[in-house]
């Protein structure tokens, strides 16, 4: 199944490639160690520091699922409690890390909201025809439309690395640790994004936001 | 990819994070939904084995912790699945939690060369240019310069890119208030899949009728502020190469040079970004001649700087592409090192991301300009 998977979608397959062992490790300062003590302790301090503002951050990405999206990421953390490195990661990172990869899963969720999103934003600002620009009437609305529909349209791990940022919070190293990426890759790719975002709002619009309800939904 | 019109003024870095911070704000109240996670949390941490509800075909837990190897972004399309949270699933999940750990690194290349043959047909190209004289735009006559832009959008799983087609008109005085500019653009409906297909997409389900594919637009305005009222004339950038701004610009290489790396953000991407932003300017189609050579010259001085195709193709005119890599993308400028004509741009993937493989051009623009004799008048019909 694994491999009939990654057959059809073959996403975030870069990063794997770019995984390699760093000899000697860079133990910047301590992390917790979530592999000793009593794991109810440790995990419930974990889940009580994190999992408010990583439930925020889910459901912004995809709205009600982030519910179940939250235990799953904390039930596996405990279950690879093992494989944390307390000198490598930082355990919100690395929490982070693994809703990511979750997240994943539930893509079409994430376009369906972003897409309503775009569409609402349309209907909602009188006189505005989803296939023209608006110059004189760039309104809030219609820009956080827009910016849905650009959001869209993204590399799965560009919106990846912009989110942990805008939404989530994590500063550059953070998401490096929780995609696995150099920290330089983090700065570049956020700022192509942002940039390719930018000219979204000015030189791309008009969405034909037809049908985003009628389409298939799947298993998300 | 990189700006598509950089006749536009952009959306300020502000802007963004403002309208960022606005999307998707309201998140609804979590108390109930983490107290259930907790508790489950804590029952799987006293040794209770807990049902846990997984979405999707997930064979393990494991599948879905590995940032090498999960299949983050496949299709979801098995039946929902029961699993058992334990000790054995824990010692599967360590294996793959060790690759989502581990930080990867770059290796330190050696100090990138530059191509002597990139330099050659860079001098080339500069000494053309320098020789020759933009056809002028007498009065009432208009420099036309249409761009044909392809794009990339990802939607979910399918990757798919999307002609536009820019038509602009200048003024002979392009910062006279009095004098309008004009802009005419569409999506010509020509659209290529990278991945994918327009069948497949739809039979997965992705939402290809509702993400962007580029704006429908003819209006006219002075200073070309076609997006919105703004100064005439207005200072500009690299982006959005006002008159006076390309008045101002050195025509001494090595002062350009410097400019050049003052102005380009230091953004990880190394020489790559200087690229990026003499390609912005030139792409616009207004850089004058003496200027062009002088950016040719400049470039000359990026590390890194090699020349990547000798027969770059784009939308039928064949150029020589000069490009640097920054590991992950690849900036081409396309030039006529015969003649110093500026082609086009484009940027080639240099790795495989999110499924579209190394080699993929995923963005670019072929540029032509003539002069005209009637705002809206195109050349040969």
């Amino acid at each position: 199944m694994h491999r009939d998977m990654n057959a059809v979608g073959g996403f975030g397959q870069d990063r794997g490639m770019r995984a390699v062992v760093q000899p000697g490790g860079d133990a910047a300062e301590p992390h917790p160690d979530l592999r000793a003590g009593d794991p109810e302790a440790v995990f419930a301090g974990l889940f009580d520091a994190h999992a408010p503002g990583l439930h925020r951050y889910l459901s912004r990405r995809v709205g009600a699922i982030a519910d179940d999206l939250v235990a799953e990421t904390f039930l596996a953390a405990l279950a690879g409690r093992d494989g944390y490195d307390q000198a490598q990661a930082d355990p919100r990172a690395w929490l982070y890390g693994i809703a990511t990869n979750l997240l994943r899963r539930h893509f079409r969720q994430e376009l369906r909201r972003l897409t309503a999103t775009a569409k609402a934003s349309a209907r909602d600002t009188p006189g505005s025809d989803p296939g023209d620009v608006v110059p004189d009437r760039v309104d809030a609305q219609v820009r956080i439309g827009r910016l849905a529909l650009g959001i869209a349209g993204l590399a799965p791990d560009d919106r990846d690395v912009l989110l942990l940022t805008a939404w989530a919070g994590l500063d550059g190293t953070e998401v490096a640790q929780a995609l696995g990426i150099p920290v330089g890759t983090v700065r570049s790719r956020l700022h192509r994004v942002r940039r390719q975002l930018r000219s979204h709002e000015s030189t791309r619009s008009g969405p034909s936001i037809s049908s985003v309800e009628d389409t298939g939904s799947g298993n998300d | 990819m990189t700006d598509h019109d950089a006749i536009t003024r952009l959306w300020s870095d502000d802007e963004l994070d403002e309208v960022l911070r606005g999307l998707h704000a309201e998140t609804p109240d979590g108390t109930t939904a983490l107290a259930t996670a907790r508790a489950k949390l804590l029952a799987a941490a006293t040794g209770n084995p807990v049902r846990v509800t997984w979405d999707g075909a997930a064979p393990s837990a494991a599948s879905g912790l590995s940032a090498g190897r999960a299949p983050v972004g496949a299709p979801v399309r098995g039946r929902r699945r029961w699993m058992r949270i334990g000790l054995a699933a824990g010692i599967a999940a360590v294996l793959v939690i060790i690759g989502l750990l581990v930080p990867s690194f770059v290796t330190e290349h050696d100090k990138p060369v530059n191509s002597a043959q990139a330099i050659g047909a860079l001098n080339r190209a500069a000494v053309a240019a320098l020789g020759a004289t933009d056809e002028p735009v007498g009065p009432g006559q208009y420099r036309y310069i249409e761009t044909h832009a392809w794009w990339t959008t990802f939607s979910g799983y399918d990757i798919f890119q999307d002609e536009n087609l820019i038509r602009i008109w200048v003024p002979a005085a392009p910062d006279d208030p009095a004098q309008d500019w004009m802009l005419d653009r569409h999506p010509t409906g020509n659209r290529v899949w990278i991945k994918g297909s327009e069948d497949q997409a739809r039979e997965d389900g992705t939402f290809i009728d509702a993400l962007d594919t580029g704006v429908t637009l003819q209006t006219e305005a002075p200073c070309g502020n076609f997006y919105s009222p703004g100064p005439c004339p207005r200072a500009g950038s690299w982006q959005d190469p006002t008159p006076s701004f390309l008045a101002e610009l050195p025509r001494d290489p090595a002062l350009l040079y410097d400019r050049l790396q003052a102005d380009a953000p230091d953004n990880g991407r190394g020489p790559a970004e200087l690229l990026v932003y003499a390609a912005d300017a030139l792409r616009t189609g207004l850089v004058p001649a003496d200027l062009r050579a002088a950016l040719y010259q400049a470039l000359t001085r990026l590390d890194g700087i090699d020349l990547t195709d000798r027969a770059a193709n784009l939308d039928g005119r064949v150029g020589t592409a000069i490009g640097i890599d920054d590991g992950r993308f690849r900036q081409d400028i396309i030039i006529d090192p015969a003649t110093g004509t500026f082609i086009g741009e484009r940027e080639v993937l240099t790795d495989d991301v999110d499924g579209a493989p190394e080699g993929t051009t995923m963005s670019y623009t072929a540029v032509d300009t003539a002069v005209v004799d009637g705002i809206g008048t195109i050349p040969g019909k």
